[in-house]
């Protein structure tokens, strides 16, 4: 019998404590990732040539992208991990599973954040690192409101992927099946569709959803609800879980 | 394919390393912390760097090509707009007639013919180019006067390497007019330009061209 009453925000505030203390190592391999797809990034992302008489031109084109892209699978990895600690976590607190995973969606979405934003500014540390090293070097500028779009954009993404891995490790913990089934599919239909030409393209009309919009408003609308399916949906599929597997 | 097979390579490799990575929250907050401060340093300085820096400016534009065309039909290629002088030759000829030729199979700049109103027995070279001025490219052709025969010789091979820095696709998707990749052919003939050698012979030396030059005859 517990004597004193604990209400579900002071229950979530303790366990996201917990649980940021508890996931460092995924912050720390955010650094290595980043700077990872920065050195790999360094000499360029695209590379477009020239030829002329007796001359030739090699123009590589340098951005974050690759940066943004590891970061992308590195918050659809923590998604994985915080779904799966959550079942070694969860129970040293008393809890349930609405609390629980509350906590867990706060954890993604403080590391979604951090991916998000610094994603885009490694990209930054990259464009410096290029300007004080090369002299043929052509610099886009970006000005504060594009770079502050450029941020917003990461962390809205940084919060679909992270939504999608954590729906996919709770599922998995439901049946450990899914855990290939899932991906296999995911990436079997997308090879399938890339490769067909005129049928309906499902997955990809699911991508373009996202990636076409031009609208910034609207595209946080768009990540909002989805994110917010994927974790009503990981609640109504935990409450229906053993207390532990 | 392979572009999966790696994402999903990655995905497996991150999972292992970062489930195994055991770090106190202490040490990580002094990481992070470091790490953020660098970044907020890497924005201050490319703001600085923008305002005070030097780098190139890559622009497609077709107009330029143009406008180098009309110029040197006009016989005015000296006085377009950022050419710039990459070498000049002055020989002493006495001769009634002259041959231009190359010295390989063809002679890539196009060479620009003009008639002085006098007779001074001077032929006068300037190779002009209307490319961006950039380290080590800048290679004039090889002109020599010999045996009643002005020869000339390709600029030795040039190989440019640029970067450009452009926006991501988190900003390219909200602001379509700075497509990423919008380069196209005119970028590299911003480049690299045009060259022209312009030949100023006297008014009554007889010139024959060799089929290895292509001649414009400045009016």
């Amino acid at each position: 019998m517990s004597l004193s009453t604990i209400n579900l925000f002071t229950n979530v505030k303790r366990q996201l404590n917990y649980k940021l203390k508890a996931n460092a190592g995924i912050l720390f391999s955010l650094v290595a990732v980043q700077l990872l797809a920065a050195l790999l990034s360094y000499n360029g992302t695209v590379s477009i040539g020239w030829g002329s008489g007796t001359s030739f031109i090699s123009l590589r084109l340098v951005s974050g992208d690759i940066i943004i892209i590891f970061s992308l699978i590195w918050a659809f990895t923590a998604g994985l991990i915080v779904a799966a600690n959550s079942q070694r976590y969860d129970f040293v607190f008393v809890t349930n599973r609405l609390s629980s995973n509350l906590s867990s969606v706060a954890v993604l979405f403080i590391l979604s954040v951090g991916g998000g934003v610094s994603a885009t500014l490694c990209g930054i540390l990259l464009r410096v690192y290029l300007l004080l090293n090369n002299n043929s070097i052509s610099s886009t500028y970006l000005s504060p409101y594009i770079l502050l779009i450029g941020i917003c954009s990461a962390v809205l993404y940084s919060l679909l992927f992270s939504a999608i891995g954590y729906f996919l490790g709770i599922l998995s913990q439901r049946n450990k099946a899914y855990a290939v089934l899932l991906p296999a599919l995911f990436f079997g239909l997308l090879f399938v569709e890339a490769r067909s030409v005129g049928s309906t393209r499902h997955i990809l009309s699911v991508i373009y959803f996202f990636i076409k919009e031009s609208s910034l408003l609207i595209f946080a609308l768009k990540i909002l609800l989805a994110v917010a399916l994927l974790y009503s949906a990981v609640i109504l599929i935990a409450n229906r879980m053993e207390v532990r597997q | 394919m392979t572009s999966i097979l790696f994402i999903l390579v990655l995905i497996a490799a991150g999972y292992f390393l970062v489930s195994r990575i055991k770090i106190r929250l202490s040490h990580t907050r002094v990481y992070i912390g470091i790490y953020m401060l660098l970044l907020m340093f890497a924005v201050a300085a490319f703001y600085y760097l923008g305002k005070t820096g030097s780098s190139l400016a890559l622009e497609n534009s077709e107009a330029r090509e143009s406008e180098f065309h009309r110029f040197l039909e006009t016989g005015r290629v000296e006085h377009l707009k950022g050419i710039r002088k990459l070498g000049q030759w002055s020989f002493t000829y006495r001769g009634k007639e002259l041959a231009l030729k190359s010295t390989k199979d063809y002679f890539w700049t196009v060479v620009a013919i003009e008639r002085k109103n006098a007779s001074d027995e001077t032929i006068e070279v300037i190779s002009y180019t209307t490319g961006m001025q950039l380290k080590d490219a800048d290679n004039p052709p090889g002109v020599k006067l010999k045996d009643g025969q002005l020869q000339l010789t390709n600029p030795p091979p040039v190989e440019i390497d640029l970067y450009a820095t452009v926006a991501d696709f988190t900003m390219t998707q909200f602001n379509a007019e700075k497509s990423v990749y919008n380069v196209d052919h005119s970028l590299a003939q911003n480049i690299l330009g045009n060259q022209v050698l312009l030949v100023r012979i006297p008014a009554q030396l007889q010139l024959t061209v060799d089929e290895t030059v292509s001649v414009i005859e400045q009016k």
